[in-house]
């Protein structure tokens, strides 16, 4: 296995933000991941796209370091998954990951603990926008507010890499636009954000490049404009014919 | 980063420990209440004797369940806190594993040792009285004084050495548990089964392992019965590398596991 960081060690040849090669991840006899190869550049905002089950999370998640790969290697920034990177990545998964006892407040001082990156002005700015409250506890809040509540907290850190999950899954269409515009203002250009998701229509008009993902297998990855331009299509129209049940 | 674990570690589990003690420093108020009562007059009907017998029934149920409500927070605690939903935040932190896995022993040793503490205070509540304390001071006096005069020295080192070893053996336990869960995890689609199993498959192994190398090094000593009371701090000491050896090995377990082998689904 090569050590990326040794390949790439003058600063000015910084190493892609991400770097899937030949990544598989195998649970009991379902092949979620077969021989990924992906490579991301900095200051993109890419759609990860693919049915459900075709290993979108997987993928995800492999890279945040919560799942170890059967074969192959990730690496973010040069590094392996590892405490470096997670300094570096935000990460958002698709479920509550957050302890429902805690207040919205003790959890933003827990972000601001850990990750050097975190600006909790800019979380507090946000709640108050949305009008969640920091003295409420997680256990009293809906599905959809613990979710803008855990997307403030991930978009309020200053990260490399972002890796967010089907981030407005299980929200109303008129905070969609909110944290779309969220993602969108919060990311420095040198950062590089994935938004898993298969809400293609509310996505798309946000993606710089898109990566259709079909059974453990890349089926495409092209900027969107050259989608639009080379077929003529929409992303929406493209999924829907790659993935034609 | 290790402090600012322990420090959230220890406020997560608060919130469960801090009202148990105050339930049971409670019932031993109200039980010690009843019986100085009762005491005051014996006579006092059937009613003030039942409400006593019900008190003091209760405060032992609590004593108990505080042993018990400690266990299962420890379990429970790392379980959910890093191998359930929790852990997709606790190993997104850009912290080591061991240093997640400190953090709960660390706070997992506080709460037993403040468990028996509590308990120990509960129980003085109940039975102690002001003119037991000579009593209670002549007494560990004479133990002492036996301990020291009576059966030499080496009874000092054994009792010490015993201390010593029991506090190990706390942290062995958890340490067990938290192996156990690591090695469940590594099963997938049969998790708790395979923590359960793990658990019985390490004790197992534990067992023979301190049984054989007991034996091996003090069979000879104990059956020439002349060296017996001498040497019998060196039982405590085996005990003492023995359990240095699990722990180290049980806290390698885990951490390889949850550093190397995570799997959270």
């Amino acid at each position: 296995m090569v050590d990326l960081q040794q390949s790439f060690p003058a600063p000015e040849m910084r190493p892609p933000i991400l770097q899937c090669c030949q990544l598989s991840k195998i649970f009991g006899a379902v092949q979620a991941l077969n021989a990924v190869d992906l490579t991301l550049e900095r200051g993109r905002i890419v759609g990860l796209l693919g049915p459900n089950g075709s290993g979108k999370s997987t993928l995800l998640k492999t890279i945040s370091g919560l799942l170890t790969p059967t074969a192959g290697d990730v690496f973010i920034n040069g590094y392996r998954p590892g405490t470096e990177t997670k300094a570096h990545v935000a990460y958002l998964p698709e479920r509550t990951y957050l302890a429902d006892w805690m207040r919205v407040r003790d959890i933003v001082g827990f972000f601001a603990d850990f990750y050097d990156n975190f600006d909790s002005n800019k979380a507090y700015d946000m709640l108050g926008r949305l009008r969640i409250n920091p003295s409420d506890r997680l256990k009293t809040m809906s599905k959809g507010t613990k979710e803008k509540v855990q997307l403030i907290l991930v978009m309020s850190r200053s990260a490399d890499l972002y890796l967010l999950d089907e981030p407005i899954g299980g929200v109303d269409p008129a905070a969609r636009d909110y944290i779309l515009s969220t993602i969108l203002t919060n990311y420095s250009p040198n950062a590089t954000v994935v938004i898993s998701t298969h809400l293609i229509g509310d996505v798309e008009k946000v993606l710089n490049d898109v990566v259709f993902l079909a059974w453990g297998r890349i089926a495409l990855y092209a900027p969107v404009e050259e989608i639009r331009r080379k077929e003529g299509k929409s992303v929406d129209q493209m999924f829907r014919e790659v993935f034609r049940c | 980063m290790l402090g600012k674990l322990f420090g959230y570690e220890m406020r997560a589990t608060a919130r469960v420990f801090l009202p148990t003690y105050l339930v049971l420093l409670a019932f031993a108020v109200l039980s010690r209440s009843s019986l100085s009562a009762y005491e005051m007059q014996p006579g006092n009907g059937r009613l003030a004797t039942e409400l006593m017998a019900v008190l003091v029934g209760f405060y032992v149920a609590v004593a108990a369940g505080a042993f018990v409500v400690a266990l299962v927070v420890i379990i429970r605690r790392f379980y959910k806190n890093l191998t359930g939903d929790e852990g997709y935040l606790m190993f997104t932190l850009p912290v080591e594993t061991w240093q997640l896995v400190t953090a709960k022993l660390l706070s997992a040793v506080m709460w037993q040792m403040a468990t028996l503490a509590a308990v120990a205070a509960s129980v003085a509540i109940l039975l102690f009285r002001l003119e037991f304390l000579p009593d209670v001071l002549a007494g560990i006096r004479a133990f002492w004084e036996a301990v020291r005069y009576e059966l030499g020295l080496t009874l000092t080192a054994t009792v010490v050495l015993s201390l010593v070893l029991a506090f190990l053996s706390t942290i062995q336990g958890i340490l067990l548990i938290y192996a156990a869960i690591a090695i469940g995890h590594t099963i997938r689609g049969h998790r708790i089964l395979g923590s359960v199993g793990a658990y019985i498959g390490l004790s197992v192994a534990w067992q023979m392992v301190s049984s054989v190398v007991t034996m091996l090094t003090t069979g000879g000593m104990l059956t020439t019965g002349s060296m017996l009371l001498e040497a019998f701090w060196v039982v405590p000491l085996i005990g003492i590398f023995l359990s240095l050896a699990a722990c180290g090995l049980l806290f390698f377990i885990t951490v390889y596991i949850l550093g190397r082998q995570l799997n959270l689904e």
